[in-house]
């Protein structure tokens, strides 16, 4: 087991799910999740003191790319989530709608997508490529709920 | 470290199982309420159950987190997690005598059960950067 020290503390993703942003806030949540990734880089083993594995160096690059896809105009921050077996995940929580999209040290070259509409009912876990439209399809509907009212 | 299928049936559907979480494993969410994430509630990489505390055993937050400073700690149930299709059974180590584990495939779907079931016992708390 390992103890504190092993894990690098990494500033809070404060305000993560806000509601959408102006360009100069999506410049700043860009700039503070690149540095977290960078952190987050940077994890001793054991970083979860159950035995997780180092953030893998293929993952970082791929999530530094993800970074700049995500960064829509009017996007909400992520909360950018170290994985137990080395990979990383971005998270958001707004309205009804969960969205996680992993890099997982194992398969760099795709994402796993997994969302959950509370509002639409609707459930979908797929591996997808980066520039896959479905997953731009997902970015839109994450901007567009960010924006809406309760119901 | 294994349950070997068998689930602990002396460990009681309500009794608190404990998991520890770093404070990225923790954000706030559009409510302003902390989010627990689904990658707190994994098996080990090396292929081992997930880890847990026996929250009747150790019967104290800050035993449980240990040495690990600024660490939180979340709370499930053993009937929650059997409900998922997953065993619970003891496994006492020599630092950690409430130590159990919590066996079973844990797909992404059931790892956001769990963490949507969690609740937040102890909020991590982040030591002040050098």
């Amino acid at each position: 087991m390992g103890d504190f020290h092993s894990y690098e503390a990494v500033p809070a993703a404060a305000g993560a799910g806000k509601a959408s942003m102006d360009a100069s806030e999506r410049a700043r949540w860009r700039r503070d999740a690149l540095e977290k990734l960078r952190r987050l880089a940077a994890l001793e083993p054991n970083w979860d003191s159950y035995g997780a594995c180092p953030i893998s160096g293929a993952v970082v690059m791929v999530v530094e790319d993800l970074l700049d896809v995500v960064a829509l105009p009017k996007a909400p921050e992520p909360a950018v989530v170290p994985t137990p077996e080395g990979g990383v995940q971005l998270e958001w929580h707004i309205r009804g709608l969960d969205l996680e999209v992993e890099v997982a040290p194992s398969a760099t070259g795709t994402l796993l997508v997994s969302l959950d509409d509370e509002w639409a009912r609707e459930t979908v876990d797929e591996s997808l490529l980066p520039g896959a439209a479905m997953f731009y399809e997902i970015l839109r509907r994450l901007v567009a709920r960010s924006e809406m009212r309760e119901p | 470290m294994s349950c070997g299928g068998r689930d602990d049936q002396t460990i009681a559907n309500d009794d608190p199982l404990w998991r520890r979480l770093i404070p990225d494993w923790v954000s706030p969410g559009a409510d302003g309420q902390p989010v627990i994430s689904s990658a707190a509630f994994q098996n080990s990489p090396d292929g081992s159950p997930m880890s847990v505390t026996l929250g009747r055993d150790c019967q104290s937050h800050e035993r449980a987190i240990g040495r690990h400073l600024g660490y939180g700690l979340a709370s499930l149930t053993a009937g929650l997690v059997r409900g998922h299709r997953q065993v619970v059974c003891r496994d006492p180590q020599p630092e950690d005598a409430a130590h159990a584990l919590v066996e079973g495939d844990k797909p992404r779907s059931v790892r956001k059960a769990l963490a949507r079931a969690a609740v937040l016992l102890v909020a991590p708390t982040r030591p002040p950067q050098a």
